[in-house]
């Protein structure tokens, strides 16, 4: 009876096992990587197979580029706290919660705007964390060497030097982050299939407002300083640059329809006409839910103990941050830094300024 | 002048011999277009930021201990008045370092030269903005080493300069200063750090620091150039590629022309008189080309020739100064007034023109390049007014020479005109004719080929431009190579026609009665003021 009990115990437990790791493998997301601390070295890749994160290709590619793996966290990480920064004013605050392998809770299962703008600015953060480290001088197969590298991209750098940074970044991170994508295979549901179109064109749309945010900076070099020898590259510009440029995208995001075209192939076509689809625009398939309520079903966590901005008009006014239903003051007394002085490199001298302060938090 | 291998062409053997060397043009281009890579290379890198306790010794990337220079970040960590003796909150112990090239890649010889430039990153801060006048005071030290362990023992590594050298910062900030856009990067112009002329070792250092007076921050450097947080370096080469197909068409056009050099040369001294200003001023063209083709760039390859930059310029501002004497000389020859022909006292005007022009130009290499052979660190920019100077001055004199050229031909076909109309009896017209045509086919031929090369230059800009527009595939696209091979390709099919059309025809001699006019008009002035005077009177009938 006993030793019945135990193994129907553990029947139990491998049970739940699969289960877990069966449900995780539908909404994980490689961007859980970035609340995780990542092993350096031979570990490093075992690593990769217990990333339950991970996709069945991305585990893959984890194993033979385990050295791009810390940017690629980098990267998510940089593309949450970007995230966070830009919407720190809005509803949707682009909250995380600790320990969920989803990072953003349930809330992306809705192919909303928001669901868009989080794909977008993830792909992004990878992009620059990657060309980042080409330019460190971090990863090796950036820089030209015969090591593996994603395809189309080869060059010796004896006869004509190296490729861009930027382009291998772009590369890469299309390889890594699309291959979650690839390894779906929704069922003929159309609904699912246009999901998986819609997180690749956002995807896509991220990595290229990141590329295209490089500017072409030049040199001419000549006789005499002449252009008749003038060298360009590219300069990425800061995270914060394209993550402005993402909201202002998020702004203008189309919600598309998706028509079947062929057997296999979907169409978005806009909803509303006069909307053009571009390679860099953000689309949607759903309406947003209410970021009022707290919401189990849909994961939406509320907008009560937020602070507001009594004097603001706009999404981070009182009124409609509280859904109107009212804020509570709350006195504070802070101590901050104020008159700060500032010295090249290393030196701020700031004065202890205590201060009363009033704050609205939304009931 | 003798009559001309051109005049005795027929306009058949002409056009062939047209089509023939357009065909041979646009294989200069496919060339480069085929086979050669884009012709140069920027590598950029982000110099690690170090903290250094003031030591000599160089600080090596990957060993020394990092730093982040993040403006936020100091906020919090300090927050203190009176002095600091913490040493990680000096600036003057901040090292910008980086290993040029990346760490699995060597230098090679190939590359030729090497410029390398500084951009800053400084993100904006309302209380510590980039001055408008800020000027940033580097303290640049540059060692090499062909060790193993380049990247581990800071003992492997030689110096070649160590130089505190001041760069004016010129940084825009392209959105509304305010406290919402605290953070975001100012648009800083990337500073001249070094250049090398000739790149004999596998690895190179680069120490930066930029050096402030904590006892004395009024009068001290560095003050007003913002936070900088992180500095990228650019070095821009030559790709290897492109040097070996550069050097590979160099030995074949060094070649190739040096047959039709001997071939004109012994036709002029095979004539009876000496030669004229004209034949030499064609040989002295060819010459020029010939001393531009000698493939002298190989000797990089084998030993340190960092001069070989300043001297392939030179080279080339030779060649720009015998293609302009001959325009001119050959313009002045067909200028049918009898007068101050073949001397080359007559073009007294232009040539003083092209020689200040050269002298400018040669006196901004020599301050620029010249000065990098002893310091790679030196520009001419430092003193701005000085390389203005020449700079103006050089292009001054440039267009001068081109007004005055302008004019020459003017008179030219005003006094063809003329002459056709008024002076020439009849059974000289053939005669006559012939030099026109002459004229007017060099006319053609030099216009053409200048118009190319302006042509290409256009299109290279506005491909390059294209480019720009980011389109992950067509990144290889490359035109800078095939304009560099097509001009150079122009130019010497352009010297090549001048050396066979214009040599001394053996078949059609004619010793005419304008040629023996050059030598024999003592009273050249004279005549010239007859025919202006005529020419003026002539003028309204004309029109």
């Amino acid at each position: 009876m006993f030793s019945n009990s135990r193994v129907s115990f553990q029947f139990v437990t491998i049970l739940i096992y699969i289960t877990v790791v069966c449900v995780s493998q539908v909404n994980s997301h490689w961007w859980s990587l970035a609340t995780k601390t990542l092993l350096v070295g031979s570990s490093s890749v075992e690593q990769c197979d217990n990333e339950l994160g991970f996709s069945h290709s991305q585990r893959q590619l984890c194993r033979t580029y385990a050295n791009h793996m810390k940017y690629v966290k980098d990267g998510a990480e940089n593309g949450i706290k970007e995230c966070k920064y830009q919407f720190r004013l809005n509803r949707w605050n682009c909250s995380t919660a600790v320990n969920d392998i989803t990072v953003f809770g349930k809330v992306l299962k809705i192919g909303s705007k928001e669901t868009a703008f989080t794909y977008a600015v993830a792909a992004a953060g990878v992009v620059v964390s990657v060309a980042q480290a080409c330019k460190n001088g971090l990863l090796q197969e950036c820089g030209c060497s015969r090591a593996p590298r994603p395809q189309g991209i080869s060059s010796s750098w004896n006869w004509g030097g190296c490729g861009d940074d930027t382009d291998y970044a772009y590369g890469f991170a299309k390889e890594f982050i699309d291959a979650r994508e690839r390894d779906t295979n929704p069922s003929n549901k159309s609904k699912h299939k246009a999901r998986k179109e819609m997180n690749l064109r956002n995807n896509e749309a991220g990595r290229l407002v990141a590329v295209r945010s490089s500017e072409p900076t030049c040199k001419c070099h000549g006789v005499s300083g002449s252009c008749n020898v003038r060298t360009c590259w590219m300069k990425l510009s800061g995270f914060r640059e394209i993550g402005n440029k993402l909201k202002s995208k998020y702004n203008s995001a189309i919600e598309v329809v998706a028509k079947k075209r062929g057997r296999r192939q979907l169409d978005f076509t806009p909803r509303k006409r006069s909307d053009v689809i571009t390679p860099t625009s953000l689309v949607y398939l759903e309406s947003s839910p209410d970021y009022c309520v707290k919401n189990r079903r849909t994961g939406v966590k509320g907008t009560k103990g937020r602070e507001c901005n009594v004097d603001s008009n706009g999404p981070d006014g009182c009124g409609l941050m509280c859904c109107g239903r009212g804020y509570r003051v709350v006195h504070k007394q802070i101590v901050e830094k104020c008159n700060c002085r500032f010295q090249w490199c290393c030196t701020v001298i700031c004065d202890q300024c205590p201060s009363n302060v009033k704050r609205y938090v939304c009931k | 002048m003798a009559g001309a291998l051109v005049e005795t062409l027929s306009t058949k053997k002409l056009l062939a011999v047209f089509v023939g060397f357009i065909l041979l043009e646009i294989g200069f281009i496919i060339l480069a277009k085929v086979k050669a890579p884009i012709s140069t290379m920027a590598i950029v890198q982000s110099a690690v930021t170090c903290i250094d306790n003031k030591s000599q010794d160089w600080i090596l990337p990957e060993t020394c201990k990092y730093m982040v220079l993040d403006p936020e970040n100091h906020q919090e960590t300090i927050s203190h008045q009176g002095p600091d003796d913490n040493p990680t909150h000096d600036p003057n112990n901040v090292v910008f370092a980086a290993v040029l090239p990346k760490k699995i890649v060597e230098m090679s010889r190939w590359f030729q030269y090497m410029l390398t430039l500084a951009v800053f990153k400084i993100p904006y801060n309302p209380q510590l903005e980039v001055a408008p006048d800020a000027v940033a005071t580097l303290d640049i030290r540059l060692a090499y080493s062909n060790n193993k362990d380049f990247y581990k023992l800071p003992k492997s590594w030689q110096s070649v300069v160590n130089s505190t050298q001041e760069r004016p910062l010129e940084c825009v900030f392209e959105h509304p200063k305010t406290d919402e856009y605290k953070g975001f990067h100012y648009n800083c112009d990337p500073l001249f750090i070094l250049q090398l002329g000739s790149l004999p070792h596998k690895h190179y250092l680069i120490n930066i620091r930029l050096p402030v007076n904590k006892a004395n921050p009024k009068i001290s450097p560095n003050m007003k150039i913002g936070q900088v947080t992180e500095i990228d370096f650019v070095s821009i080469t030559q790709t290897g590629g492109f040097t070996k197909i550069w050097i590979s068409l160099k030995v074949a056009l060094c070649t190739i022309m040096i047959f039709p050099l001997i071939w004109y040369w012994r036709r002029v001294t095979a004539l009876a008189r000496p030669a004229l200003l004209i034949e030499k001023a064609i040989f002295g063209l060819a010459l020029g080309m010939e001393f531009l083709n000698i493939p002298l760039e190989l000797v990089t390859i084998f030993s340190d020739a960092s001069w070989m930059l300043l001297f392939t310029d030179i080279r080339q501002g030779l060649f720009y100064a015998l293609i302009f004497i001959f325009w001119v000389i050959f313009t002045g020859e067909h200028l049918m007034d009898q007068a101050h022909r073949n001397k080359l006292s007559s073009y007294k005007w232009q040539l003083g023109c092209i020689t200040v022009s050269c002298l400018a130009f040669l006196g901004f290499e020599l301050g620029e390049r010249g000065t990098q052979l002893v310091n790679p660190t030196a520009t001419m920019w430092q003193h701005p007014n000085l390389a203005l100077a020449l700079l103006v001055c050089g292009c001054i004199a440039g267009v001068l020479y081109f007004l005055l050229l302008c004019y020459l031909v003017f008179r030219v076909f005003r006094s063809i005109r003329f002459k056709r109309r008024f002076v020439l009896p009849t059974e000289r017209t053939a005669h006559f004719q012939s030099i026109v045509n002459r004229f007017r086919m060099l006319m053609l031929l030099s216009a053409g080929t200048a118009g190319l090369t302006v042509a290409f230059f256009i299109l290279q800009q506005k491909l390059e431009g294209m480019m720009n527009h980011y389109l992950p595939e067509d990144y290889e696209f490359n035109m800078a190579s095939g304009f560099f091979t097509g001009v150079y390709g122009l130019w010497n099919i352009y010297v090549f026609l001048v050396l066979s059309l214009y040599a001394p025809s053996h078949k059609l001699y004619i010793t005419s009665d304008l040629d023996n006019g050059d030598h024999s008009s003592s009273n050249g002035v004279a005549t010239e003021q007859v025919q202006l005077m005529q020419m003026t009177q002539e003028k309204p009938r004309e029109d």
